[in-house]
């Protein structure tokens, strides 16, 4: 009897709070969101607590009270971030600023980054920002038009000005004219991706490195003449890598670089699709000439990422000898060659090279970047992070610290610009001084792919670069010229939707046939089939979004 | 005893027959002298096909562990196989010394345990409230459950919620989103489902209220879905990364999932600007630490199996019914 | 008899009062789990909601203004979306189909494997597959199959030519829906193997009395015996098969083959990739969800139907 009392009340008492709970989380939901997206346009002027009156460039910010600003920091497995790193200490040492961090793996931050940003939940610094990832959140006022405030950052304007990025950081305006993230400054920028050869071999038959992919043909012919087996050109990364910096110099855009399919026509003045026009037609053809002549290892432009390493165990058998690769990839190639006991050998990166365009390689770049949350902008000291932030990103000081530590302590630096690392330290992501006790990166913080790395000079980007890639970096700015940048087609929030429906089918049909033209399963005679295809797919009302954005802009910002 | 929901008049026959006979004889199934010769031969065919299933499921594994005695450059150059080339301890060492790992393992195990007790408890009260097919709303109750299966909230939502409710960078983060699998739960009430009636009935007659009855009649006679659903459970905790990618921002409270995760899946990427940035640091992930962490990883939720193994046998004397 | 008593029980009209005396420490028992439900599965279910409001990411998160059916007229009238649709459910179908029965099989086989320290270390050998993560899967599969990987090492052998397995489009279901069979069988004999340690042992004995082989006694004795967890798993299953794995689909693909490869969670992918659409996935999401629980629903009135158990 007790116990059936007991439980009628606690029933009653259950449903009761059930309900209440949820009621009540409904209106939390609702409330927490509510408040997201207002306010905080207007007093951005008045929100100085903590910045400097006098802050120029090429001096030290200083933040006149202590400050506490959120960073998203994205965690690399193998230099695991910890709040102990000097760093950080540096950093609030001389800007007496604290950075809270919020860390995300690095195996899915894109993902988690656009969670927390979608959530209303992400810090206020968000770095790591590639040139049109900030699309997406622009569209919807989720982050800060960075352009508004630019005049409270003298350092990113001295250095766009020194090195001449300003027509550069325009085209990154969206449709209101603002833009929306403030990307790292390369004074140099030479494409991260590019052909690696075995030197020595090239040289064991009878041949010189080539500047052109004609001059590549010959070369791998005569390879092939005295390795039989061998296919000896491979690239990895599912055709992806050597399609994007081959394709610049036919006169058109593919692979990595294939971005939204449009290629600007200058002679036309107006956005073509990259796939139909002439030089993509005469890339494919060369690609399949080499697949038809044995030289292309086909399986490379078909493996995933992840079987890169197929690549990688076929350069150490000596069935490849010219791959795909960044300047890392040098160092696997040379791990994995002594361990299969090839001796005498030399892997060299070369510039990407020429074709029917010239000697055309990718459009300059910026890297990395960050932008703010519409959170920031609401704080009483945004003034201060923006000053902040100009010191950390562009001040020539932040970067020396960023990436090499403490002057005197850590390293130090000639008049003449020679950086040295003190024998007690090492590098060991670049093999500088492999046998110090400790790593400025992995133990102190520095050298962080976050943070360091995003503004750089030229002299800085050689410094801790082994000899053969500054060589890399000199034979590309000297024999290679970049293609102009395409003007500025931004779409509005609802163009955006529209265009990632219509895209994405023409990608994927490009993806698809580029492959089977390349790789023989589809004759080229069939290359007009494929091109009414696509038109099939609307084609035509693509192109007319992307030209109708074009023209808009170019009207709107002269 | 399980018995078979169809009732066959054979399958009555044969139980009837069996209580009036009292304990049935322990013997092997099939275990007497009149197997045919067919039989042996199928026997031997038997076990003939489950060695070479289990040598092809063995070779995959029997290649990590030669990679995570190898050297890095030997793994890149596809030079192992079955065998370490390069042999060496230095990536277990260095892995082992790495407090990182160690306090990820600790996470994992954590949460594991906590995850499957509260797990555990949710399903098997539930499930065995649900089996009750006297009750009356136990279809509005299975509804509720099964509903969830297909729809739920979404990433956004779900994360929110756990905002909201403070729970991020806690363990509970990580295992209350999954304390409930539906698919266990209705696994676990169809076991509960086929119970004999007749124990229950004779513990009400002796006095038992429902809860004397889940606890001293029908949890031990499910021994073996109980172990079945702890496996499952732990399992499922010791794997899941997601929950804790998703509500965890604090690299100290990683699971070991997670860190693994980052280890291997940080090397496939599909985007250019992530492969550049994979290609230029040449830090790249050594592929032996990749097959160190794997194995060290799998290594206990192997040892939970032969524990579990031992409940699985049938702990029921049906001589009970008659007293 | 039993049914008899239920149906007359059903039709009395029992007050409440007398249904809480009788059962109610049976609802203080579901009380927590249900509460559990609720919080955690049904409340943010309302996030459903940005599948007919306009969300904007970093504003509201249900959701922005009222669109309608926008977005389930966006992917009723993409024909892309329909042809991965066909893919996703061709591949479910295809794993449902292969991937039910094999872990019974085996489960049989093992249950007649007398030693019980072979049996223990194949179990144990079965399982491990389970345990590797998609990547490495997928790794080795792609290794497995490469132009000179093993089965083309085979064929060769054989006199045969090389095929490029991972280009074909026509050779994707096999490769997925076999990779998924060596990932999950040895893990699912677990259920049959718990289930067959429950079947009385003196109906074998019954049936070899009446004169029955090994093979009937299985037939008689074993399947029925372990049907319930069929008849579950199988349901459970069925409601299912749409969720064809994304990670493995990602890994395994390419554009050579997206013809068949290419999955509904795959494609949404792609497309997210360029605007996040998160109203558009959540159309599609609750689109697959109502066909889940009406594939169960089916399966489970079939089921009821024809063999007399259901899940409910």
């Amino acid at each position: 009897m007790t116990q059936e009392t007991t439980v009628r009340t606690r029933r009653r008492f259950g449903r009761g709070a059930i309900a209440l709970a949820v009621a009540g989380t409904l209106v939390a939901l609702a409330g927490c969101t509510a408040g997201g997206a207002e306010g905080g346009e207007a007093a951005a002027s008045d929100a100085t607590a903590g910045s400097m009156e006098d802050y120029t460039a090429d001096t030290t910010f200083t933040a006149t009270e202590p400050l506490d600003f959120s960073l998203l920091w994205t965690d690399w497995p193998e230099v695991p971030v910890t709040d102990s790193w000097q760093v950080f200490d540096e950093i609030e040492k001389r800007t007496n600023v604290h950075l809270d961090l919020t860390n995300i793996p690095f195996s899915d931050a894109t993902e988690k980054r656009s969670l927390l940003i979608s959530a209303g939940d992400a810090p206020q610094i968000i770095p790591l920002v590639y040139t049109g990832e900030e699309k997406q959140f622009a569209a919807t006022g989720a982050v800060v038009a960075l352009s508004d405030y630019e005049d409270y950052m003298p350092n990113f304007q001295k250095y766009v000005k020194e090195w001449d990025l300003r027509e550069m950081v325009d085209n990154l305006r969206q449709d209101d004219g603002k833009y929306y993230m403030m990307p790292g400054l390369q004074e140099v920028s030479v494409p991260t991706f590019t052909l690696l050869v075995r030197k020595d071999v090239i040289e064991e038959v009878g041949a010189e490195v080539p500047e052109t992919w004609d001059e590549l043909r010959t070369v791998l012919e005569k390879i092939k003449a005295k390795y039989p087996d061998s296919a000896p050109l491979a690239d990895g990364f599912e055709g992806q890598s050597m399609l994007n910096y081959a394709a610049h110099s036919f006169g058109t855009v593919a692979g990595w670089g294939f971005g939204n399919g449009t290629f600007y026509n200058e002679d036309k003045g107006e956005f073509e699709y990259a796939a139909t026009n002439d030089g993509y037609k005469q890339m494919v053809e060369y690609f399949h000439g080499l697949v038809e002549d044995g030289l292309l290892d086909t399986e490379s432009f078909t493996a995933a990422v992840e079987g890169g390493s197929t690549v990688t165990e076929k350069l150490a058998s000596e069935k490849v000898f010219v791959a795909s690769g960044a300047n890392g990839t040098v160092q696997e190639f040379n791990t994995a060659l002594d361990a299969a006991g090839v001796t005498d050998y030399e892997v060299l990166q070369i510039a990407p090279p020429g074709g029917p365009a010239g000697q055309i390689v990718e459009p300059r770049n910026f890297w990395n970047g960050f932008m703010l949350t519409k959170e920031a902008e609401e704080s009483p000291n945004f003034i201060a992070m923006l000053q902040f932030l100009d010191w950390l990103y562009y001040s020539p000081e932040a970067r020396d610290m960023l990436r090499w530590g403490v002057e005197g302590e850590t390293f130090t630096k000639t008049d003449d610009g020679t950086y040295t690392l003190n024998p007690e330290y090492s590098l060991k992501a670049f093999n500088i001084n492999p046998e110090g006790k400790t790593d400025i990166q992995k133990d102190l913080g520095f050298s962080n792919d976050p943070l360091s790395g995003s503004t750089e000079s030229r002299a800085l980007k050689e410094s801790y670069n082994v000899p053969a890639f500054v060589d890399y970096i000199d034979s590309v700015l000297t024999n290679r010229t970049p293609r102009d940048p395409f003007p500025p087609a931004p779409l509005n929030e609802g163009e955006l939707e529209q265009a990632s429906l219509m895209a994405t089918p023409l990608k994927d049909s490009v993806d698809t046939n580029t492959l089977k033209f390349i790789l023989g399963d589809r004759p080229l005679s069939e290359w007009d089939a494929f091109v009414s295809e696509l038109e099939g797919q609307n084609l035509q009302g693509y192109l007319d979004l992307i030209n109708g954005a074009s023209e808009r802009w170019a009207e709107n910002n002269g | 005893m399980i018995l078979d929901p169809v009732k066959t008049e054979e399958r009555e026959s044969a139980r009837t027959e069996t209580i009036v006979t009292g304990r049935p004889r322990r013997t092997r199934p099939g275990g007497l002298p009149q197997e045919s010769k067919g039989y042996r031969v199928y026997l031997g065919f038997n076990a003939v096909a489950l060695v070479v299933i289990s040598a092809v499921t063995l070779y995959p594994f029997a290649t990590l562990i030669a990679q995570s005695f190898s050297s890095s450059g030997a793994i890149k150059a596809g030079l192992v196989n079955l065998l370490p080339v390069g042999f060496n301890l230095d990536t277990y060492h260095a892995v082992t010394n790495d407090q990182h790992f160690w306090r990820s393992y600790g996470n994992t195990v954590m949460y594991t345990v906590v995850g499957t007790l509260v797990a555990m408890v949710l399903t098997t009260l539930l499930a065995y409230v649900m089996s009750k097919e006297h009750l009356r709303g136990r279809n509005v109750l299975i509804g509720i459950a099964v509903f969830t299966m297909f729809f739920n909230g979404g990433i956004i939502p779900n994360y929110v919620l756990i905002s909201s409710l403070e729970l991020k960078n806690t363990m509970w983060a990580v295992i209350l989103p999954g304390a409930m699998s539906v698919f266990n739960l209705l696994v676990m009430k169809s076991f509960f489902e086929n119970l004999p009636r007749e124990l229950e009935e004779a513990a009400r007659i002796d006095g038992l209220g429902w809860w004397g009855i889940f606890w001293r009649i029908a949890m031990p006679l499910s021994k073996p879905v109980i172990a079945t659903m702890t496996l499952f459970y732990s399992v499922q905790f010791w794997n899941d990364w997601f929950s804790a990618f998703l509500y965890l921002d604090q690299t100290d409270l990683y699971p070991l999932s997670l860190h693994l995760r980052n280890l291997i899946a940080g090397a496939t990427t599909t985007t250019a600007e992530s492969a550049a940035a994979v290609g230029t640091t040449s830090a790249a992930i050594k592929d032996n630490v990749k097959a160190v962490t794997m194995v060290l990883a799998i290594i206990p939720i192997l040892c939970v199996y032969p524990f579990v193994q031992r409940h699985f046998v049938s702990g029921v004397m049906l001589g009970a019914v008659k007293g | 008899m039993t049914t008899v008593t239920r149906t007359l029980r059903r039709k009395a009209r029992v007050p409440w009062s007398n249904t809480l005396r009788h059962d109610g420490v049976l609802y203080a028992m579901a009380l927590v789990p249900i509460a559990y439900l609720v919080l955690f599965r049904y409340v943010p279910m309302i996030g459903n909601v940005i599948a007919f409001r306009k969300f904007r990411p970093g504003g509201n998160i249900l959701g922005e203004e009222w669109v309608g059916l926008r977005y389930i007229s966006m992917f009723i009238n993409d024909p892309t979306f329909w042809h991965v649709f066909s893919n996703t459910a061709i591949l479910g179908g295809l794993t449902l189909l292969v991937c039910f029965p094999l872990p019974i099989v085996l489960a049989l086989m093992l249950n007649e494997v007398r030693k019980k320290a072979f049996k223990g270390v194949v179990q144990s050998i079965t399982y491990l597959p389970h345990f590797l993560s998609i990547v490495i899967v997928a790794g080795i599969v792609m290794q497995l199959l490469s132009l000179e990987g093993t089965v083309n090492q085979i064929i060769t052998a054989m006199g045969g030519e090389k095929i490029p397995f991972l280009q074909r489009p026509e050779w994707f279901r096999t490769i997925y829906v076999g990779s998924e069979v060596w990932q999950t069988v040895g893990w699912g004999t677990i259920l049959y193997l718990a289930a067959l340690t429950t079947i009385d042992e003196s109906l074998y004995e019954a049936a070899r009395i009446d004169g029955a082989g090994r093979l009937r006694q299985t037939w008689h004795v074993t399947l029925p015996g372990i049907r319930p967890t069929m008849i579950t798993l199988l349901i459970l299953n069925i409601g299912t098969f749409l969720n064809v794995g994304f990670e493995k689909v990602l890994l395994l693909y390419m554009p050579l083959t997206y013809e068949t490869a290419d999955v509904i969670s795959t494609y949404l992918y792609r497309v997210g990739l360029v605007s996040n659409n998160l109203s558009y996935a959540a159309a599609i999401g609750l689109f697959q969800a109502c066909i889940g629980l009406v594939m169960v629903l089916s399966a489970n009135l079939i089921s009821r139907r024809t063999v007399g158990a259901s899940l409910w």
